[in-house]
């Protein structure tokens, strides 16, 4: 499919979860690659979207499970006879 | 509590017959996401240590209703993003949507701000504040777009598990997701752009 205009910011932005996804086909991806390549402002939007998604994920890592919340769970389950804890 | 125990290699006839044992391998296996999710969502400890109890309770009870199609984890998270809902609805009157605000009455995405804030340093994004700052972020969100970013974005689930366990369309999910995306990242924009000047001098 070819594609007769250059793609707009507004193009770019609605395909931007794809686009970061990985999920385009090729020949779109390149077409809005064409415009993202000479627009500084679609390079920021999607780098600190990136970013932003890269900083949630990172902070999932500092979740745990609190050692007594655990024990709650198993004596509310009636599974505390068959903790054997690690 | 460990996470090395994959909840889908765990015997489905077992957990039927309400093996406790099985069950258990259930518990250590999911629990930890399922409570990340539920803090994630009520961001209160005491609230999601409720909510982790209700699933795993509800879990128990209609493991027959389970019926192997899906991971198991999807059904678990499914029945802790609906009592997580509920919770949420029960404190708190209807929210006011401001996702108008991002998108507008003509379908068109409008960023408010555009500031490069990737090129700041390393440990600015690695400070508590920033850790707080960005849970106030996830608050901020409407709670079905919240859900939507969570499971996808940060529990890793595929879009077609994420529309799942929410009970919404595929298309559904991506444009939640995509309103999540955006707004947390003008949430985030907004601090960072603050800790520009502070850095430069």
């Amino acid at each position: 499919m070819k594609h007769p205009h250059p793609a707009s910011c507004q193009e770019v932005l609605w395909q931007i979860n794809a686009y970061i996804d990985g999920e385009l086909d090729p020949d779109l991806c390149s077409h809005l690659e064409a415009h993202i390549e000479n627009c500084p402002d679609c390079q920021i939007v999607i780098n600190t979207l990136k970013k932003t998604i890269q900083l949630c994920q990172d902070d999932r890592d500092t979740i745990a499970l609190p050692p007594e919340a655990w024990d709650r769970l198993l004596v509310s389950l009636g599974l505390n006879d068959e903790d054997d804890k690690e | 509590m460990t996470n090395q125990i994959i909840s889908d290699a765990i015997d489905l006839a077992a957990l039927r017959r309400k093996d406790k044992d099985a069950f258990t391998q259930l518990v250590k296996a999911d629990s930890g996401k399922i409570y990340r999710l539920a803090l994630k969502m009520l961001a209160n400890e005491q609230d999601a240590e409720d909510v982790l109890q209700e699933t795993f309770i509800k879990a128990y009870k209609n493991i027959e209703t389970f019926e192997g199609r899906s991971k198991i984890s999807t059904w678990l998270y499914r029945i802790a993003v609906n009592e997580a809902l509920m919770l949420i609805r029960k404190r708190k009157p209807a929210q006011v949507d401001l996702d108008a605000e991002i998108i507008t009455e003509s379908g068109e995405f409008v960023p408010r701000q555009i500031v490069d804030w990737c090129c700041l340093p390393e440990e600015e994004f690695v400070r508590s504040e920033t850790r707080q700052v960005i849970n106030l972020g996830i608050k901020s969100l409407s709670d079905a777009n919240r859900a939507a970013f969570l499971l996808r974005d940060v529990e890793g689930l595929s879009t077609r598990e994420a529309a799942e366990v929410l009970q919404i369309s595929e298309s559904a999910l991506k444009v939640r997701l995509m309103r999540a995306r955006l707004e947390l990242r003008e949430f985030l924009t907004e601090y960072f752009s603050g800790k520009m000047p502070e850095v430069a001098q």
